[in-house]
């Protein structure tokens, strides 16, 4: 009783905050959770193609390597959706129009590298996904550049 | 630690210990200023905590003993000067602390931020206030948050 009216008294009392924040208030920003994502589709896209079917006939081992194969698509996919959505975040929220006059093909290097998801999720092309790493740390240089930092280009693999 | 060099998944566990009722002890400690009473925003700790929700913090005494993984607590932000940030320590280090929300789609933690410096913690979660049954109606209609 003196518990729960010591509770709705201190609950009504003015209180400072403590943010269960996300991005969009505190604008944190990052090209390296891309960039986990672009290796990601390029490192799977080489597992793909990489993968031998088994000999016919034999129904198990069909069995395991169909399984395989669907599971390592499904994750190339999922992944390339994952980079596109990073770099959208980083397109949309991060840069702002004066960094157009800095980086004049800001929109192009980021449409170009959206694409460059697509076209990844859609075929198993280790071209492509090499070129979607190349956009990626293009625009890893940009973005820290904005920054006034020159941080490295570190992969995970 | 640089933000990114983390592993972008952190292996971390789904069933999140709740936050309990604050109890009397913590209450009338409050009135000795020995607790901090603090009103949560934003949606990185759902389903623990929600915005609008008020807790009350054990100050940290700079004694890592006291820390354990799955606590909640609150941390100034590494870069952003004033900004409290509402976490759950995942793992804790002589190099600093792993902080993650309970809702990471929706948070912004040692995934981006790195470790965060012990020194930055201001305490531990100890309890939640329940809610006066109108603040819990207006809570529960977002329409009626009528100005004061």
């Amino acid at each position: 009783m003196l518990r729960s009216a010591l509770s709705s008294f201190v609950s009504a009392l003015p209180a400072p905050v403590a943010e269960a924040h996300c991005d969009g208030p505190c604008g944190v920003y990052d090209p390296a959770s891309a960039r986990v994502a672009a290796e990601a589709v390029l490192a799977m896209t080489k597992k793909l193609k990489a993968l031998e079917a088994p000999a016919a006939g034999d129904a198990a081992a069909q069995a395991a390597f169909d399984n395989t194969f669907s599971r390592f698509v499904a994750i190339k996919e999922d992944q390339a959706k994952e980079t596109k959505k990073e770099l959208l975040i980083l397109w949309t929220d991060y840069f702002k129009p004066d960094h157009l006059a800095t980086f004049p093909d800001l929109h192009d290097t980021f449409w170009k590298a959206a694409k460059l998801c697509s076209a990844c999720k859609v075929n198993i092309d280790q071209g492509k996904a090499e070129e979607l790493m190349a956009a990626v740390e293009k625009i890893h240089g940009m973005f820290w550049q904005s920054k006034g930092r020159n941080d490295a280009w570190v992969t995970a693999s | 630690m640089t933000p990114g060099s983390l592993p972008p998944d952190l292996d971390f566990r789904s069933d999140f210990e709740p936050v309990p009722a604050a109890g009397l002890i913590d209450l009338l400690l409050f009135f000795c200023r020995r607790r901090l009473l603090l009103r949560i925003e934003g949606q990185s700790m759902l389903p623990t905590l929600h915005g609008g929700d008020r807790v009350l913090v054990k100050p940290f005494q700079m004694n890592l003993g006291q820390l354990q993984p799955g606590m909640v607590v609150v941390s100034w932000h590494p870069s952003k000067p004033g900004l409290r940030l509402v976490k759950r320590l995942a793992a804790c280090s002589a190099d600093g602390l792993t902080l993650m929300g309970d809702n990471p789609a929706a948070s912004t933690d040692s995934r981006q931020l790195g470790l965060i410096p012990a020194s930055l913690l201001i305490g531990v979660v100890v309890g939640r206030l329940q809610p006066n049954p109108i603040t819990k109606q207006q809570r529960m209609s977002s329409a009626a948050r009528s100005p004061r």
